[in-house]
């Protein structure tokens, strides 16, 4: 930039020049029409359901988590000290819940097996 | 708060009414700026749309006390970088763009006016075809202050750069098309202009 460049005229005669050049520009296009607005519409109504369905699972997840945790899990945590050692070790896993049990359960709720 | 940021409060809670009044307010003004910039109106309506949704999906983090032009602007201008970084071919040219509106136009009018409306597209292009040569950053910053109007604070604000930094580009920009107009302008012999 030169030293002078504070001093610079924007809007001089090759600023009106580009402002007029670039301001009378055609209509073209469908540009900020209604058409465009509802597609823009469309496009934003999926995101919500989107949202809706993400926060939906969010929730799901941390509560019955929670009740696993407290309810099943929290079992299996107490009852392992005493049944680790002994022959019946085995039932410990009457109290594990598979990884894809919180998944499924939606779809077979109580029917599903705890293994 | 800034008045954009009532209309954001609203649009984050889901406000599809809110985020429509954001849109009448602001749509025309990005897709000009976007279509000074891409010359190509069909990618210039797939960027505005781009650009309102990404309002809507980032409302939640935007700063209320600011207004959300500048923010638009900055995300269009992105957005209309790639599309030309990624294919060069779709580039419109200027009368390609214009011809047809201009020639409706000379119709309408009587055969003086008809000269005077020629004459005028002649310059209009001229002046135009520098702007398109000139490089992205340079077309930016000319598109944001003379057609958008932009102080030279918005224009940093809007492209992440010092002020100083947008007064330098657009000093460049000019000057590149005060060379470009002397060298291939059809009005080489009666210059609109003082150069300086």
């Amino acid at each position: 930039m030169n030293r002078h460049e504070h001093e610079t005229d924007w809007d001089d005669e090759l600023g009106r020049l580009i402002r007029w050049s670039l301001r009378t520009q055609p209509p073209t296009g469908s540009g900020a029409s209604r058409e465009t607005w509802l597609r823009i519409e469309q496009r934003t109504r999926a995101l919500d359901q989107e949202r809706r369905l993400k926060r939906g699972w969010r929730w799901w997840l941390s509560h019955v988590g929670q009740v696993l945790n407290e309810h099943t899990l929290g079992s299996e945590a107490m009852w392992s000290p005493s049944l680790a050692g002994g022959a019946r070790g085995a039932g410990v896993l009457r109290y594990r819940i598979p990884a894809a049990w919180p998944v499924l359960w939606p779809l077979y709720g109580p029917a599903l097996p705890i293994v | 708060m800034h008045e954009d940021g009532y209309w954001l409060e609203l649009i984050r809670r889901g406000d599809h009414e809110a985020f429509a009044c954001l849109y009448e307010k602001y749509s025309k003004a990005v897709y000009r700026a976007v279509l000074a910039v891409a010359r190509d109106p069909v990618a210039a309506d797939e960027i505005l749309q781009e650009t309102f949704v990404r309002l809507y999906q980032h409302a939640d983090s935007l700063d209320l006390e600011r207004p959300v032009l500048p923010w638009l602007h900055r995300v269009a201008i992105n957005l209309t970088y790639n599309w030309i970084m990624r294919d060069q071919r779709r580039f419109v040219s200027l009368d390609d763009l214009s011809g047809r509106w201009y020639a409706l136009r000379a119709l309408a009018g009587t055969a003086v006016e008809v000269e005077r409306q020629v004459e005028q597209r002649e310059r209009i292009s001229a002046v135009r075809a520098a702007i398109e040569k000139l490089d992205f950053d340079h077309r930016v910053v000319i598109v944001l202050f003379y057609l958008q109007g932009f102080s030279l604070a918005e224009i940093g604000e809007t492209l992440s750069i010092p002020v100083g930094t947008a007064k330098s580009r657009l000093h460049y920009a000019r000057k590149a098309l005060e060379r470009r107009l002397l060298a291939e302008s059809p009005f080489k012999g009666e210059v609109a202009y003082e150069p300086s």
